[in-house]
């Protein structure tokens, strides 16, 4: 009996068999004609096997793989001008292979094992899926597919080999389109991803398309049926057989090259004293029987009755190992079996290097199972519960509740489904769940109150409301009845945290459903019902509750709230090993300080978050990215604006390969106000612009909106240019009315500066009268000094000294212990003339003084004081890609000299004098 | 000939014939669940039976691809329904 510790061991493995790249026998046919096709069509985006089962297709890719792997380069090898052999000896051992089975039909686990196989080839592309499945918000295959397929583009990795055996078990269209997006995607033919499909029917991807631009190469039945030559081979010289050239003939010619046909017929063969063997053929080649049939029965019905007990035993099972075949079968010899069934090359496919997993031929399998059908039904179900069993002793769940389901035993399979959903949803694995529960019988589900709250968070996930709802009710019905019946709060069947688990998570689905709809105050009550009733065992979902309220909260403005809640799903995330969300989480912890004004804390919570983010990995991480962003603006505001411009291009860096819209937008908008801060106008209005672009195109969050026209309206105001700013204001209808509190604060605050420079001072103060009043109470410090700025200089133009240096002392006392610089400086001389007054007055003499000292400092880094021309740029850019002069020259159609010339101006106006020191410093200005 | 008449062969059943090269012994029926065998005499097989739907319909088709079954023709067949009285 195999021990518990084997179960983290036998797990494992049975992600790495689906990822296992087959090995090719020893005494295999050659087929170098097919091998060399495969070859040529390296040049191309798609090569397609398409053909029945027993054709070969698994057994001719792997061999050709492994040809690769050994190839040198040959160089009289040319096809197209393209130069195959460069392509070939590149890719050797970068081959990343996906056995494809039914459950790969649930779009989210069908992306996981494809990240995993992409792991041997780039590691971080697994890695940036999982994150992005276990987010809060997980987006749609298409847009994680868009993102992979932009990151398999744009990294400089060498060309490699995807290969989908057994495509034609998927049936889902969302895998479909994926696969589609991709092929339509995929960079040209002679650099990145090659991908093979083999299926034993054409797939419904867009081949036509493929075909009419040469970019795909199929290779069909008719191309894999063996020549009379390969038979004689195959039977003759790997089989051993001495059969002549005549029944040779015959036997190719009953098979019409059917591989599995002439192997079967091989077998049956072997077992043939010689006398018998010209008979055997004879009679064979004159039957009408189906090929498979017949030789079925031959090759079956000459093994020992043992044997064959062995086999239609085990033809239950997907997948085989000793141990588990002994459970089944009730014996103790599986493992050899299993052995001698290889070496007797008896339709047996090891899945690893060790020997320890197996499978039998898809043919094999479906003749054994029917036959054991059509034999001996009654033993089905005991055998699928043994297998059931195993499997969940093993902690193979999914396996498990499939021989439960096929038993059919749905209780078991009941229990098993309630035990491995929660992991299951987690990784979002939502179809898989679905699936699961909708093969047992309605009633089952019905009396089960965890089934139905599992089936309505999957349905609710996949918005599937209406039919989410009727479950959530009959799972609530289930414990009010209950309860009722004893006279007690909640039932004593069941623990009483039992019960309000349920009814927790049966109010996150709905809140789920709520905020889906837009009911945003349904959806925060419900999540906070959802947060007072789960304890802390259910640890992943009250991280995700505890992250989406303190968005909820932060987006109210409710600062206490929105600490509270982050920080709890900080902690929750950690626990529960879910890194994206714990630093998310931290992030938004920070920005809650930062309104604070708690500058100092804020960027200590930035600095655990990156910590946290590198200890697990996660440098490139949008996580991270938004943290460098964070850390950006905090920068910004103490004024070291060369560290903050590293940090923000980081930042919005991280978040080139997984776009993420709203947190562009904001970096975009924070690196316009550092650059305007440096003078380098022009960089700051290409950044904005950016902003902006983002904004027209994509569903960006207000809060987002806000900060990014804020620092708009500041940079017109800035030129001087009052109309454009007041335009754009009024584009946005901001309006004086709005109610007063947080969500339209910042708004009101650009329009109360808007105002200033209009000169409508009484307008002007009256509203930021209003709003100092909001601010100071709520706590949010950081808006208050700035409205305290404003104000001063609102009263100072209205020469009411006396009290615009209250505010401006009031303003200071706030900002000192922060350290606040921009806030006073970007004010420009107004400002520089109140702080000047008040230095005098001797208030905060040190600060000030600081202050003062900034005005007067000069950027950073300055603009460049020629900017390059256009060409110059086209060319910058090209020297970035990595071209060389020549190829620059070709591609521009321009002379090398001329390229030259522009390569030596570029040089002399970055100051430079390499190209890679051109790019660097190219790409510090933002030119790049 | 008459089909056979299995329970639940509701009025709305279609009526399928799949005709395959290659003949079947009669433990292919639970493979191809309850459609009738017939071997042909020029090495062809006919699967005959009520169908439910066409979801069913492609199962079937679906079973006899993943075989290795050579598909020659699918017909569906015009019922009298005088010949359901057998």
């Amino acid at each position: 009996m195999v021990e518990s510790s084997d179960r983290m061991e036998t797990g494992e493995s049975l992600l790495l068999t689906k990822l296992f790249v087959p090995q090719v026998r020893p005494n295999r046919v050659a087929r170098p004609g097919l091998v060399a096709r495969l070859t040529q069509a390296l040049s191309g985006k798609l090569t397609l096997v398409s053909a029945p089962a027993g054709f070969g297709k698994t057994t001719l890719v792997a061999d050709w793989l492994t040809d690769l792997r050994c190839t040198i380069p040959d160089p009289g090898l040319k096809a197209d001008g393209v130069s195959i052999q460069n392509r070939q000896s590149q890719i050797q051992n970068r081959v990343a292979w996906l056995s494809l089975d039914d459950g790969d039909n649930d779009p989210n686990r069908f992306l996981a094992y494809l990240a995993a196989a992409l792991q041997e080839i780039q590691s971080d592309w697994s890695q940036s899926v999982q994150e992005l499945l276990s987010s809060p918000q997980p987006p749609a295959l298409t847009a994680v597919m868009a993102a992979l397929i932009n990151a398999i583009a744009a990294s400089d990795s060498p060309p490699f080999v995807l290969v989908l055996d057994d495509y034609h078990l998927i049936s889902a269209s969302c895998v479909h389109d994926a696969l589609s997006l991709l092929l339509d995607r995929l960079p040209p033919s002679s650099q990145g991803m090659h991908l093979v499909i083999l299926s034993r029917a054409d797939p419904p991807l867009p081949l036509a398309r493929l075909r009419l631009r040469g970019e795909l190469t199929e290779i069909r039945a008719d191309d894999l049926r063996f020549t009379l030559e390969e038979a004689l081979a195959l039977l003759n010289e790997v089989m051993g057989l001495g059969l002549t050239c005549q029944q040779i003939a015959l036997l190719e010619s009953r098979t019409e090259g059917w591989v599995a046909g002439l192997q079967l017929a091989g077998l049956s063969l072997q077992g043939l004293p010689l006398g018998q063997v010209g008979g055997f053929v004879e009679t064979f080649a004159g039957s009408h029987r189906y090929v498979m049939d017949y030789l079925m029965e031959e090759v079956f019905s000459r093994q020992p009755a043992d044997v064959q007990q062995f086999l239609l035993h085990t033809s239950i099972l997907d997948r085989l190992c000793g141990p588990l075949c002994d459970a089944v079968t009730d014996r103790d010899d599986g493992q050899a079996m299993l052995e001698w069934l290889d070496t007797a090359n008896l339709f047996v496919v090891p899945l690893d290097h060790e020997r320890h997993w197996y499978r039998y031929h898809h043919l094999f399998t479906d003749l054994l199972h029917d036959r054991l059908q059509y034999t001996q039904t009654d033993s089905l179900p005991v055998l699928h519960l043994r297998a059931a069993e195993w499997h969940e002793r093993h902690g193979l769940i999914a396996d498990a509740v499939g021989h439960a389901l096929a038993a059919p035993d749905f209780g078991r399979a009941a229990g098993l489904i309630e035990q491995s959903a929660p992991e299951t949803l987690a990784r979002g694995e939502l179809g898989t769940v679905l699936h699961w529960i909708e093969s047992l019988p309605q009633e089952l589900v019905g009396s089960r109150p965890w089934l139905c709250v599992y089936q309505a968070w999957a349905l609710a996930h996949t918005d599937r409301h209406s039919e989410a709802e009727a479950l959530l009710q009959c799972a609530e019905q289930h414990i009010h009845i209950e309860s009722r019946g004893q006279g007690a709060p909640f039932p004593s069947s069941m623990q009483q945290t039992d019960a309000q688990r349920i009814l927790g998570h049966v109010a996150y689905v709905r809140a789920r459903v709520a905020s889906v709809r837009g009911d945003v105050s349904r959806a925060f009550d419900l999540l906070r019902r959802a947060r007072a009733l789960l304890p802390d065992r259910d640890l992943l979902i009250r991280c995700l509750v505890a992250y989406v309220l303190g968005s909820t909260h932060l987006t109210s403005g409710d600062l206490t709230g929105a600490d509270d809640a982050f920080a709890d799903a900080a902690r929750l995330g950690r626990a529960a090993d879910n890194i994206h969300v714990a630093g998310v989480a931290l992030v938004g912890l920070a920005k809650v300080r930062k309104l604070q004004g708690r500058l100092r804390e804020a960027s200590s919570l930035y600095q655990e978050a990156a910590r946290l983010l590198n200890e697990r990995g996660r440098q490139q991480s949008q996580a991270m990215g938004n943290v460098k962003m964070g850390m950006g603006d905090l920068l910004r505001e103490w004024n070291d604006l060369a560290s903050a411009r590293r940090h923000l291009v980081e930042g919005i860096k991280c978040h080139q390969r997984w776009p993420n819209p709203s947190s562009l937008a904001f970096g975009y908008g924070i690196l316009a106000q550092v650059l305007q801060a440096q003078r380098d106008e022009q960089g700051a209005f290409d950044a904005l612009q950016k902003a902006r672009h983002l904004i027209q195109r994509y569903d960006v969050y207000p809060e987002m909106r806000r900060v990014v026209q804020a620092c708009e309206v500041r940079l017109w105001l800035a030129q001087s240019n009052v109309g454009i700013a007041s335009r754009r204001l009024w584009e946005s209808q901001v309006v004086e009315e709005d109610m007063p509190g947080f969500v339209h604060e910042l708004d009101q605050i650009t329009l109360a500066r808007l105002l200033i420079a209009q000169k409508r001072f009484d307008e002007a103060l009256g509203l930021l009268a209003r709003l100092a009043q909001t601010a100071e109470v709520e706590e949010r410090n950081g808006r208050l000094i700035e409205i305290l700025v404003l104000q001063a200089l609102g009263l100072q133009a209205q020469a009411r000294s006396v009290e615009a240096h209250a505010d401006l002392r009031k303003a200071l006392a706030l900002a000192e212990p922060e350290d606040y610089v921009r806030i006073f400086v970007d004010e420009g001389a107004p400002m520089a003339a109140l702080l000047r007054r008040a230095l005098s007055q001797n208030v905060a003499p040190n600060y000030v003084g600081r202050l003062l000292a900034a005005f007067e400092e000069p950027a950073a880094l300055s603009p460049l004081v020629e900017p390059l021309t256009r060409r110059e740029l086209e060319v910058l850019r090209l020297i970035a890609d990595g071209l060389k002069n020549q190829e620059i020259a070709d591609r521009l159609v321009i002379s090398v000299a001329t390229v030259k010339r522009h390569v030596t101006n570029i040089y002399g106006k970055l100051g430079v004098g390499r190209r890679v020191q051109a790019v660097a410093r190219a790409q510090e200005l933002g030119l790049l | 000939m008459c089909a056979d008449n299995k329970a639940g062969f509701g009025a709305t059943d279609e009526f399928y014939q799949i005709r395959v090269k290659g003949h079947l012994g009669p433990e292919w029926s639970t493979w191809f669940d309850g459609l009738t065998i017939t071997n042909e005499p020029h090495g062809e097989a006919v699967l005959a039976g009520p169908v439910v739907d066409q979801a069913a319909l492609h199962g079937v088709l679906a079973q006899v691809r993943d075989l290795g079954l050579p598909l020659l023709s699918v017909n569906r067949v015009e019922r009298d329904l005088g010949e359901d009285r057998c």
